[in-house]
């Protein structure tokens, strides 16, 4: 008896060893084979690490590097970018898509960034998911992908959109939305005058007249393939429908013709259901967290797939709604002997960094992370597996500043007043234009030469304006409380060169000391 | 025959000696630098500035200097305007302008001697030709030194002064940064007939 009872024991303790090894086995598991190295940079901090990984009976070395920012500063921001050339798409290497954004909004700081989504890399470079920059739908075909979204309210999630057909706005030169409405025929006329209908140069058809149709200029008509994604234009002044070309549409229906003026923007871009408060939105491919757990999108994967390490770019939503970034170096077996992730390692990393819900994003050679130095220059925190930075098609940017605003959408009748128009306007001497503060304001638009800027605040530097004559003038942007003001007289502004401002400076502290 | 002698050595000491004597360069030396010295020190407490900063040959920014005893003033382009007025060492007024009204504040910065750029030149530094007082070559770091700046970057070119009847006029600089050429121009006007009048601020 006693004999056969040792002998149960015995059983159950080596089931109970074999098992608790094999469970340790698949316990995701990180040793650090060297300290972490923490970095602060301006506005972001950025820890990076080489671990031991081990997982599902396969060892392996990782280098990763996570990217964080205060979430809860109300002026850091996220942004999407791209830097698409009107009527087509392009690539380029994330710093140059920093610089365009730079050039953009000299007066927005970018603090870092990651690569974006997965692209047609061979072709045109347009993105593989629906894209939304700036509120715009950029491209909203394939809803089936997922997407890393980012409100007007500065909050995030993970998800889809999903697919309302086309719809066409009219903003104002305020950028205030006059007009919005899904469009009930597209590259067809409309069948009465109470349908909206867009046509293209594709269709082959006569129009009536008798549907009002104004011809818009494009600045910008994007496809993919031969599906269209977006249109944007201007009421053409001088051309009427017969001049319908490839670099114009046509709009028609309702009171169109009564509500579209040559100052406004017309967008016709895909409708997707409860996106308006939607600032940007980047495409991923599988979810790796999702609910706190590593999700099945990664868990189901079997075969070769599963086994494929590479570099690789996650976003990551933690419990508090903050987002973090992540890359991990990879194809450098030859290197540092790192060979990159599998995407349901990815998903174990992500989670073991806090993440309840979690995105993959384009990784392998387009993987990239920025950040920012106190000087204004940038740091590229990964290594970049094909050895220099490829060129993407869009990112997401952290920025600082005042970034453009949802555009606003007035809903039945209109009972604002025009706000006061900003006065005693003038430049001190650090570079800074001030003005009067209006009552109600939360937005001013201020005007030099041919740029326009935002500002929350009634004080604004210009030194990031070129050397050079500025006529400048301010104006109120309309919000719920009030229409947007008159614009303030215009005063003559000369920007120098920085050292011709050290100069002055150096002037300055001559009088102040000189008496 | 030694009396002939004795003469036209005499002859050839006294042409040695006129000749000696007719050499005035080294006078005409110390005299430019005294002119130098002395409106150096004509500088002192009264005067005004005309400012002209240039881009190579694009006028970027022109200001204004007065100095007026305890009183100084400053204005560039139409809006940047500045009084000064110091009633001891670490009592400073700042009357500063900002759009029509002017926004008094109170300071108790230390005078700092370090701007005072015409009483840290030294009249050694400068060689005098064609009209001009050149900087020396060995003193461009002595005078990039006086300027004092922040930016450690801007390096000084060039630097001449102008006396016009003996009074000085002009100071020109040239400086440079990342290969880009700035000239710095200070007229120098009104010595002793400077009157400031601070505004009055409710």
């Amino acid at each position: 008896m006693k004999k056969n009872l040792s002998f149960v024991l015995l059983v159950v303790l080596t089931l109970f060893f074999f098992n608790s090894s094999k469970l340790k086995a698949n316990q995701f598991q990180m040793k650090p084979l060297e300290d972490a190295t923490y970095r602060n940079f301006d506005g972001t901090t950025n820890v990076e690490r080489l671990v031991q990984i081990e997982y599902k009976d396969e060892v392996s070395k990782l280098r990763y590097n996570v990217l964080e920012f205060d979430n809860n500063d109300p002026d850091i921001h996220l942004v999407t970018v791209s830097d698409y050339v009107n009527f087509k798409w392009g690539m380029k290497p994330l710093e140059g898509m920093i610089y365009s954004f730079q050039q953009k909004y000299p007066h927005l700081e970018v603090l870092g960034g990651v690569n974006g989504d997965f692209y047609d890399i061979n072709n045109t470079g347009h993105p593989i998911a629906p894209f939304i920059e700036d509120y715009e739908v950029i491209k909203g075909s394939r809803t089936e992908r997922n997407l890393f979204i980012i409100k007007a309210d500065d909050s995030y999630e993970i998800g889809r959109a999903k697919s309302d057909g086309y719809e066409i706005l009219v903003l104002d030169e305020n950028r205030e939305v006059k007009f919005r409405e899904k469009i009930a025929k597209f590259n067809a006329p409309a069948a009465n005058e109470n349908e909206i209908a867009v046509v293209l140069s594709s269709y082959e058809g006569t129009i009536s007249s008798s549907l009002n149709p104004l011809l818009i200029e494009a600045s910008d008509i994007k496809y993919t393939g031969s599906s269209f994604e977006r249109a944007k234009g201007s009421l053409s002044s001088v051309a009427n429908i017969v001049d319908l070309d490839h670099e114009s549409f046509l709009i028609m229906g309702k009171n169109l013709p009564e509500i579209v003026t040559t100052n406004d923007t017309v967008i016709v871009q895909h409708r997707l259901k409860d996106f308006e408060d939607v600032r940007g939105t980047m495409g991923g491919a599988e979810m790796l967290v999702e609910n706190g757990e590593v999700s099945s999108d990664v868990t189901s994967i079997t075969g070769f797939e599963a086994k494929v390490r590479a570099p690789r770019t996650n976003v990551g939503i933690k419990a508090d709604g903050s987002v973090f970034f992540v890359v991990a170096n990879g194809r450098d077996e030859d290197g540092e002997g790192v060979p990159g992730l599998t995407h349901e390692e990815s998903g174990q990393l992500m989670k073991s960094l806090g993440a309840v819900i979690a995105l993959r994003l384009d990784g392998g050679g387009s993987s990239t992370m920025m950040a920012r130095n106190f000087d204004g220059t940038f740091t590229t925190l990964n290594k970049l597996s094909d050895g220099h930075m490829r060129s993407i098609s869009n990112g997401i940017l952290i920025v600082r500043g005042d970034i453009p605003e949802q555009p606003l959408e007035i809903k039945g009748e209109d009972t604002r007043t025009v706000f006061e128009t900003p006065t005693n306007v003038f430049v001190d001497h650090q570079n800074n234009l001030r003005f009067s503060k209006i009552n109600g304001a939360t937005r001013y638009i201020i005007t030099a030469g041919n740029k326009q800027f935002e500002t929350s605040k009634n004080v604004f530097s210009l030194n990031s304006l070129n050397p050079g004559d500025y006529e400048i003038k301010v104006r109120v942007k309309s919000n719920l409380n009030g229409k947007t003001s008159l614009n303030s007289e215009e005063i003559f502004y000369k920007a120098k060169h920085k050292t011709t401002d050290e100069l002055l400076n150096w002037l300055i502290k001559f009088a102040k000391n000189k008496n | 025959m030694k009396i002939r002698k004795v003469l036209g050595v005499f002859l050839l000491l006294t042409l040695a000696l006129f000749i000696a004597g007719c050499d005035t360069t080294g006078d005409l030396n110390s005299t430019r630098e005294q002119d130098l010295r002395n409106a150096l020190a004509e500088l002192t407490d009264n005067y005004e500035l005309e400012v002209n900063i240039y881009f190579y040959d694009e006028l970027e920014a022109e200001a204004i200097i007065k100095v007026d005893g305890n009183k100084s003033y400053y204005k560039e382009g139409e809006f940047v305007e500045f009084y000064y007025l110091r009633e001891g060492l670490r009592d400073l007024t700042i009357y500063q302008k900002e759009g029509d009204s002017f926004n008094v504040t109170n300071s108790n910065d230390l005078k700092d001697i370090k701007y005072d750029i015409f009483r840290l030149f030294k009249y050694q530094w400068f060689t005098y030709s064609n009209n001009k007082y050149l900087l020396k070559e060995e003193y461009y770091e002595d005078l990039r030194e006086a300027f004092n700046f922040e930016n450690e970057e801007i390096e000084l070119k060039a630097a001449e002064v102008v006396l016009t009847n003996k009074v000085l006029s002009d100071l020109r600089v040239t400086f440079e940064q990342e290969r880009d050429l700035y000239y710095f121009y200070f007229k120098v006007k009104n010595i002793n007939k400077v009157v400031i009048e601070i505004p009055e601020v409710n």
